[in-house]
């Protein structure tokens, strides 16, 4: 079956086991529904997002313990952030401080670590509600078509 | 400095300077997650990531240009 098959006979309405493994890996739940270039395309952009965070800021852009709130927005992007979070309270958080000041970032660096991996959370509470309701976009689709109808 | 840092666990090193400019990889991004959900999957994917990046990078810039222009222009007028 091709992709453009699938894509025009999508899936039954309510999809709890894509929603979840949406959530386990971004892009999963589409690959789950047979949308595989979606999912590639989804997991292509999240990676842009999470790995950009790390790379910007470490593992300190995320911290369930000082970034509560925002660490409530990365958590939507799966065990990854959850790990993430673990080597930051185990390994980080527990050197000394004169260890600790090249693990930690500062400032803008942490800032703009954080807000990456926060939009990407944010991000993938979209795909996620893509994924759990697959037929949206055919219905949203269609009305758009009925719309352009003289 | 350089070769002691370990990407992805240790923060990037001087980058406090250009820290603005994280925000092109930022909606590029958000657009590629995005315009994957909205556009068919035989659709013009990148074409449609590259106008909103370029949509979303001038509001960015039009928003900071209107705030700039509000604090440093028309408060002192009004104060």
């Amino acid at each position: 079956m091709t992709d453009s098959r699938v894509e025009s006979a999508p899936p039954r309405a309510f999809q709890p086991l894509a929603a979840i493994l949406a959530w386990v890996a971004p892009g999963l739940g589409h690959w789950f529904l047979g949308y595989r270039i979606r999912s590639i395309r989804i997991l292509a952009g999240m990676a842009v997002l999470i790995l950009g965070g790390l790379l910007i800021g470490g593992v300190d852009v995320v911290d369930s313990k000082e970034d509560h709130l925002w660490f409530i927005a990365q958590v939507s992007c799966g065990p990854v952030v959850i790990a993430v979070d673990v080597i930051n309270q185990r390994y980080v958080k527990s050197q000394p401080d004169t260890d600790a000041a090249a693990w930690r970032s500062l400032g803008h660096v942490n800032s703009v670590g954080t807000l990456y991996i926060g939009l990407a959370g944010m991000m993938n509470v979209v795909v996620i509600l893509d994924a759990l309701y697959p037929r949206t976009r055919g219905k949203r689709r269609n009305r758009r078509a009925e719309d352009e109808q003289p | 400095m350089m070769a002691a840092w370990i990407p992805f666990l240790q923060p990037i090193p001087q980058l406090v300077g250009g820290w603005y400019l994280l925000c092109i990889p930022l909606v590029v991004g958000v657009s590629m997650v995005y315009r994957a959900i909205w556009t068919d999957q035989d659709g013009p994917w990148v074409r449609q990531v590259v106008a909103m990046s370029l949509l979303l990078l001038a509001g960015l810039i039009g928003v900071g240009v209107f705030l700039a222009v509000f604090v440093q222009v028309i408060i002192p007028a009004i104060g």
